[in-house]
């Protein structure tokens, strides 16, 4: 006797178990993650190369932990004494200009690209000095993860016998799949642009 | 018909030993520590960055090297790879997924290859990238094989480049072999440097004016070092129009590793 041959119910109630047990671990997935969509990232989503990140609270975290919310994100040093604190001074207006239940959701992100320099402690100080709320994230990598993030958003550095870098000065917005929408190329930034590029990849993703 | 299943199975058994291969040993060898003038940096002293000595493949990697890595890493296959870490010419010269096909020369250097792939293949092998001042002092090491006069080991070594570039023959450029043994550093295709993301000038800036300052911060400061070295300038050109996703013809890998006096953790 073949599955064709067998009545009709029990093949019905037999798909239906199969289904069941096939999409268990899904709904257990999907009930546990924090964030409501978890299909898989889009083709050019920077959360598809893993790095691994520590926060200034000493709190380790993956790139792809910022999955689920729009994100701004540049790259400084912290003993930089040009044009790094205008990055953050800009990211911060960015954050004041936002209407409060956008800036709720949204992640600012400072990566340091002088890991020998910027310890946990280092990144701490800076967080404080520069008065940074709980929506901020500091964070430090190894020197690989580091030079991959900046490649992922077009960062140029370098550091110079000084012990100071060159740099660029990008700031870059990313929406709640890890994918690039807008980048600032420069310090000071075309703050109307930024803002509102936040704000698109904000409803973008409520609309999902 | 027999013979045909025998055919099959032996193409199978083929197929399961190349999956189950390890990574290929690249084939070391010892760069000394030297100075190199990096250009577009300001603020080096006259002599020169002292560069640590390290050690660098005798050639860069192969076809057939990278056919390896792709099968045991099938993520890296070209209709796998996510668009984000390899563009859409990624191996665009091969046959297939893990097939070369008839055009492609197994022992060449493997080109259409992106920054992280390139890093993925170092690190798979057990070692990592070079970076750019590492490559550079590797391809200074050419005194004593050509000429003593560093502007005469300029003009030769960029006849030897357009030399390679008239040869059609892909292993040609191994035959340019420096003076501690690595082969195909001119003349054939350029190579992935860890820090190729380095050279910060904007698209505007000529030889005698500082880039936008808005985009970079101190970059009006640096300046080329040596424009009468062509072929490093062409390399820089080069390095400082990439970003790590493109996968071009004339772009290959090498695969570097700390030196053992300098590895605090010691071999792998």
């Amino acid at each position: 006797m073949n599955a064709s041959e067998w009545p009709a119910p029990i093949v019905r109630r037999l798909a239906r178990h199969a289904l069941l047990a096939l999409c268990a671990p899904l709904a257990l997935a999907v009930a546990q993650s924090p964030v409501p969509q978890r299909g898989a990232l889009p083709e050019q989503s920077l959360y598809r190369l893993a790095s691994r990140w520590t926060n200034y609270d000493g709190r380790s975290i993956a790139l792809a932990d910022l999955r689920g919310q729009p994100v701004v994100v540049a790259m400084v040093y912290t003993s930089c004494t040009m044009t790094c604190p205008m990055i953050t001074r800009e990211m911060q207006a960015v954050q004041r200009d936002l209407p409060p239940e956008v800036r709720a959701r949204v992640r600012f992100v400072l990566a340091s690209f002088d890991p020998a320099r910027d310890s946990v402690g280092a990144l701490r100080q800076h967080a404080e000095k520069m008065g940074l709320d709980d929506r901020w994230l500091v964070v430090r990598a190894s020197p690989s993860d580091t030079r991959q993030l900046a490649v992922l958003l077009g960062v140029s550095y370098r550091q110079l016998p000084s012990g100071d870098f060159d740099h660029s000065n990008i700031i870059s917005v990313l929406d709640a799949g890890g994918v690039l929408q807008y980048q600032s190329p420069r310090v000071p930034a075309d703050r109307p642009r930024l803002v509102r590029s936040v704000l698109e990849t904000a409803q973008a993703r409520t609309q999902k | 018909m027999t013979r045909r299943v025998v055919f099959a199975i032996l193409l199978c058994g083929g197929a399961v030993r190349a999956a189950a291969q390890p990574a290929p040993a690249p084939r070391f060898r010892s760069v000394a520590p030297g100075p190199v003038r990096p250009m577009f940096i300001a603020g080096v002293p006259d002599g020169g960055l002292a560069v640590a000595g390290f050690l660098l493949a005798e050639r860069p990697v192969s076809n057939a090297e990278y056919l390896r890595f792709v099968t045991a890493n099938p993520e890296w296959q070209r209709s796998r790879v996510a668009r984000i870490a390899a563009d859409v010419s990624y191996l665009r010269h091969w046959a297939g997924d893990t097939r070369l096909g008839p055009e492609v020369v197994p022992a060449a250097p493997v080109v259409n290859v992106s920054w992280f792939a390139a890093r993925a293949y170092a690190d798979w092998v057990g070692g990592r990238l070079p970076t750019t001042q590492e490559w550079e002092l590797a391809a200074s090491r050419f005194r004593t094989s050509i000429s003593g006069d560093p502007d005469r080991v300029n003009a030769q070594l960029l006849a030897l480049s357009q030399a390679g570039a008239r040869d059609t023959t892909p292993l040609a450029a191994f035959r340019i072999v420096s003076d501690e043994g690595v082969t195909g550093l001119f003349g054939g295709p350029s190579e992935w440097v860890d820090d190729f993301n380095t050279v910060v000038t904007s698209g505007e800036s000529r030889g005698d004016s500082g880039p936008d300052d808005g985009l970079f911060c101190a970059g009006g400061a640096a300046l080329a070092a040596d424009p009468s070295n062509y072929s490093a300038f062409m390399r820089y050109a080069l390095r400082g129009s990439l970003r790590g996703s493109y996968a071009l013809a004339t772009l290959g890998v090498r695969v570097a590793r700390d030196s053992p006096a300098t590895r605090s953790r010691g071999p792998r």
